[in-house]
Formats: C-alpha cells, sequence, structure tokens
C-alpha cells in the first residue's frame, strides 16, 4: 500500500468514526427489514444513512481532493 | 460427591476404585464434597498430561478420560496448540526431581478441579501444595528421573509428596510480593481475588518485565476492595506511576526483534512483546492469557466481554470471547487474531463477531471495535483485516476505511459489478451504467496504480445525491452479499494524518 493511498484510507477511517459518533445515538435500529443479514448488527449505521455530506467529504478524501 | 458411575465402559478396577474412593469420601465429615465445574483449557491440558504419562507407564483407568474433552480439533485455527501444552507440562512433570514445583503456573482451583477430576478425595480447604504434591503421589508412572527404572505400580507407592515450592522470583522476599499483591495466600498463584498471578519475570522496577500488569491488576483489585491493604490512596498511586513509569538503568535494554525502524514507546511496543517471536513456554502462554484478558475484558455499550480462549504460538495470538448481558447471560461471540508478518508488521484480524438479536441495536460493535482499534492504535498494530464476506459487510466495511487487500480481491467485485450492469440493467438509468464501466475500467489498473480504485468508491459508484438505505445502486448491489478480504492502516499513536 503506498503512503498516499494508506493516508486516504486513514483520513476516510477517521471521518467515519466521527461521522458515527454523530449518528450512533438516533441512528435506525430495524433489522426486521434485512431479516437474512447476520451482520446487520454491525452495519447498521451504514445501511441505513441518507447522508450526503458523508458521502461528498469521503468521496473528496479518496480522489485526492481534501 | 461424584455423580453416578456407568459401568458399561469401565474396567472392574477402576470401578472397584472409584467405588472405594466414594466410600471412603462418604466416611469422611470434612471432605472437600463441592462440585467440580466446568474445566478450562489449561486444566485439560494438564489432566491429559498426566492421563498421557499414565497410559505411558501402563497405569490403568483414571476417573478422568482425555478423550471425552477434546479441546481445539484437528481444523481449528489452533489445532495443535493444545498438545504443545500438553507436551510441555508432560515435560515439566517428566522431569520433576522432587525440587521446584511443575504445577507452579496452576492456581489452587485448577489444581483442585484436576485433583478431584482424577478422583483423589481432597480435604476441605486443603492447600494447593497439598494437592500439587497429591497430584504428583497419584501420577503412579510420572517418570521422573529416580522413577524411570521402578515399575509403575511400585513407583505409585514409591511416591513422595513434592516439597513445597521454591521461591520464583530470585531476589524478591516473601514479605515484598506480599506488600504488592496484598496478602496473598500464594505468592504466586493467585491473589486473594482469585486471579492468576504466575510466576514473575524480571526486575521489578523495569516497565518492560512483567511486573507491570500485575501492579496494574492488583492495584485494580485494591480499588475494587478497598478494606485492603495498603490504602485505596495507594493503589490509585500505583497504578499511576505504573502507567507512567519509563525505562530506566540497562534493564530496559530493548529486546530482540524490537528494535527495527524508530524508537518506538512501551505503549507502541506493547503487541509485538505480546505476540511470541518464538514457541511460547507454558508459562508464557499462560502470561499472554492472562494480558489478553486485562486488556479486553470489560463492558462495552452495556455488555461483559469475557476472553474464554487464548492461543499462542510464533507469530500468533488468537483468542475467543463470549458476550454477557447484565444478567450473566451468554448472548454472542468473538474471534480475533493478532499477527506478526515476515516483514515484522502486525496485523489484526476480525474473525469472527456474533451477537444474539435481543441485544443488538445498543451500540455493542461500535464500542467493542471501537476499542480495539484504540488500542491497536496505542500498541503498535499497523493494520486491521476483515473477511467482508457476511452479507451488508461485503458493502459497509467500505465506508469504514477498508480497502481491497490485493488486486484478486478486487477483481471477484470488479466482476459482480459488471454482472450486475448487465443482467440488471433496466434497474438502472444511462448514468449509472456509464459510471459502472468507467469503475471496471479502473479496476483492470494495476493493483498499485493511483487511479486504482478504493473499495469505497466501487461502493458508491453510480449513486446518486439523496440515495440512501431504500435506494439501489450498481456499487451498493455489487457490494452487498459480495466476499473480499479487507485491509485497514491503523495510525500510530499521534501520528497526523489527512483530515
Amino acid at each position: 500500500m503506498t503512503p498516499e493511498r494508506r493516508a486516504k484510507l486513514l483520513a476516510l477511517g477517521e471521518l467515519h468514526d466521527q461521522w458515527v459518533a454523530r449518528k450512533l445515538p438516533s441512528a435506525p435500529f430495524d433489522p426486521e427489514s434485512r431479516p437474512d443479514s447476520k451482520d446487520y448488527n454491525q452495519h447498521y449505521v451504514d445501511l441505513d444513512s441518507d447522508d450526503d455530506e458523508f458521502h461528498r467529504q469521503a468521496m473528496a478524501i479518496v480522489r485526492g481532493e481534501s | 460427591m461424584g455423580g453416578p458411575v456407568s459401568s458399561g465402559s469401565v474396567s472392574r478396577a477402576r470401578l472397584r476404585e472409584v467405588v472405594a474412593r466414594e466410600v471412603r469420601a462418604l466416611l469422611r465429615s470434612d471432605v472437600d464434597d463441592d462440585p467440580i465445574g466446568d474445566l478450562d483449557d489449561e486444566t485439560v491440558a494438564l489432566l491429559t498430561a498426566m492421563a498421557e504419562l499414565d497410559e505411558e507407564s501402563g497405569v490403568e483407568g483414571r476417573a478422568w478420560n482425555p478423550a471425552e474433552h477434546k479441546r481445539w480439533p484437528k481444523g481449528h485455527p489452533q489445532g495443535g496448540k493444545f498438545r504443545s501444552m500438553v507436551e510441555l507440562l508432560k515435560m515439566a512433570i517428566a522431569n520433576h526431581d522432587g525440587k521446584g514445583d511443575p504445577f507452579q503456573h496452576f492456581n489452587r482451583e485448577q489444581l483442585r478441579k484436576a485433583a478431584k477430576a482424577r478422583g483423589i478425595t481432597l480435604k476441605r480447604g486443603e492447600g494447593k501444595d497439598s494437592i500439587a504434591a497429591r497430584l504428583l503421589a497419584d501420577l503412579g508412572g510420572a517418570p521422573s528421573k529416580e522413577k524411570a527404572t521402578v515399575p509403575p505400580k511400585a513407583a505409585k507407592k514409591a511416591a513422595t509428596p513434592a516439597s513445597p515450592p521454591a521461591s520464583a522470583i530470585p531476589g524478591v522476599t516473601l514479605e515484598r510480593i506480599q506488600q504488592i499483591f496484598g496478602d496473598t495466600p500464594d505468592a504466586y498463584g493467585v491473589n486473594l481475588n482469585g486471579e492468576r498471578i504466575g510466576h514473575i519475570h524480571g526486575n521489578e522496577a523495569d516497565p518492560h518485565s512483567e511486573w507491570m500488569p500485575f501492579r496494574q491488576a492488583n492495584a485494580r483489585w485494591r480499588l475494587r476492595n478497598p478494606g485492603a491493604k495498603p490504602s485505596k490512596e495507594a493503589a490509585i498511586k500505583e497504578l499511576v506511576d505504573s502507567y507512567g513509569a519509563r525505562p530506566r538503568g540497562p534493564a530496559s535494554a530493548p529486546q530482540a526483534g524490537a528494535s527495527s525502524g524508530a524508537v518506538k514507546t512501551d505503549r507502541e511496543k506493547f503487541l509485538d512483546r505480546l505476540i511470541p517471536q518464538d514457541t511460547p513456554s507454558v508459562a508464557r502462554e499462560l502470561e499472554i492469557k492472562r494480558i489478553v484478558e486485562e486488556k479486553l475484558n470489560g463492558q462495552y455499550a452495556g455488555l461483559t466481554v469475557k476472553v474464554t480462549s487464548v492461543g499462542a504460538d510464533r507469530d500468533v495470538v488468537h483468542l475467543e470471547a463470549r458476550i454477557f448481558d447484565d444478567q450473566g447471560k451468554s448472548v454472542g461471540e468473538i474471534e480475533r487474531q493478532f499477527s506478526r508478518a515476515e516483514d515484522g508488521t502486525l496485523r489484526a484480524y476480525h474473525m469472527y463477531l456474533k451477537l444474539n438479536p435481543d441485544v443488538q441495536g445498543q451500540g455493542f460493535a461500535q464500542a467493542w471495535n471501537g476499542h480495539l482499534e484504540n488500542w491497536y492504535r496505542d500498541s503498535g498494530v499497523g493494520s486491521i483485516h476483515v473477511g467482508a464476506n457476511i452479507d451488508v459487510g461485503g458493502y459497509a466495511w467500505a465506508r469504514q476505511g477498508f480497502d481491497f487487500e490485493s488486486w484478486a480481491t478486487a477483481d471477484g467485485v470488479a466482476g459482480r459489478l459488471k454482472w450486475r450492469i448487465t443482467q440488471h440493467a433496466t434497474r438502472y438509468d444511462t448514468d449509472q451504467i456509464a459510471a459502472a464501466r468507467e469503475m471496471i475500467d479502473r479496476m483492470r489498473l494495476p493493483f498499485d496504480d493511483p487511479r486504482f480504485p478504493t473499495a469505497y468508491e466501487v461502493s458508491e459508484t453510480g449513486r446518486k445525491p439523496g440515495q440512501g438505505r431504500n435506494d439501489f445502486w450498481p456499487g451498493k448491489d455489487a457490494m452487498l452479499g459480495s466476499s473480499w478480504n479487507g485491509i485497514k492502516p491503523v495510525p500510530t499513536s499521534g501520528a497526523p494524518t489527512v483530515s
């Protein structure tokens, strides 16, 4: 892994951590909507997200625009 | 009291022996008749070692049959580790010459259970040394150097109780041990809280030595037990001092294998020192287990994690843990592995996490994995690895900063993306299909090309603004349910990253 790619992934991970910390308290938890997903509980914050802001910032990071 | 004995599969001699023990037990008023309870892996290893020594020396039928208590079967990631523990214990027992204590790394409770599992009747409250001696006496064929030429049955009669264990800590007095650990009934077996202390190596003043985690564990114990000596305030100071301690003097010289690259702090070297650089001794393996338990046992988002099994081998530490609710009911399982790669970097493998539905949605996974990542950050782990192959994880791991570990694993996802836009073309508009084709082209680039897409970019391929949980786009469809190996770098403690 190149240093540049590593730096992007670290930044994406940090952005995600901060985003989860904000979203977790109010994130909807609806396992009934995905009865076949064994790992729904690990990822429900991501899966049920409608957050364009995270997407915009994350894409800027991985494209090296930040 | 012992349970019912089935005569269907035992010899007459063994049946007589068991009945005789039961009768003797009934006639004794001070007999320890507490149930044996569950046997942990270490006790099972000890019993297996003793049973095999019995068998090798021709002693017939014991109450405990190792074949009924298998651990880590063939095919398990730790298959073979259990065997190495057994072999080392056999060696320690066989080489026992009446001095020292081959059971020194077992606590009283483990030896009590082992003795009872072998059908030995114990007095209530019988001490650890006495139990150890009776275990050795019961071991008919234990081929110590002198006993090797004596027929097994005769050897059993001739066996004498072991002398009390010598000090395990050269240069450190029992008085000093008791100052540090409180009034321990057994200087290096268990403390008053029943926690294993084990054999302590190194200089007490050296923060690299094994003294430090013992001091921390004991200080925590005293915090929970304010009546214990010394005072709560002293315990707090000891705990704070132990974390703040820095190397001093020649005792803090770098350890083998830890000298590459820049100078690392104590914390950064922690996992590097924990993961063995060679096949560990039983003592070291037990020590690793204790340290892992200390680092990871605890509460996470209202649920309790308890490490149940730790296996260590050259360049690898593997652990399994159970998750309990506030009623003590087991509600989940965890499996993790830490390893040292050929280039010396440390890797954490997040292998398995299962949580019962009734306790999901409370933030456990986030709290637990967050704790681990903080620990990795402080301990020198370079990367976290997942098998993103379970249902929604194939899509969600990419959002968290996990990337494709190799070109091959990315190629599998590229194939799914292509399949999606060819087999389900009506599901997407022309812009989404064009975006997917462009992404597939980028995934044909060499893996180290800077334009090769990250897993996150692939997961978002064709997403339109505002699309979310109930919407579908090519990247999400391709990665939901996909199977790929993910890698996420871990920043070194305090290192700046792109923001």
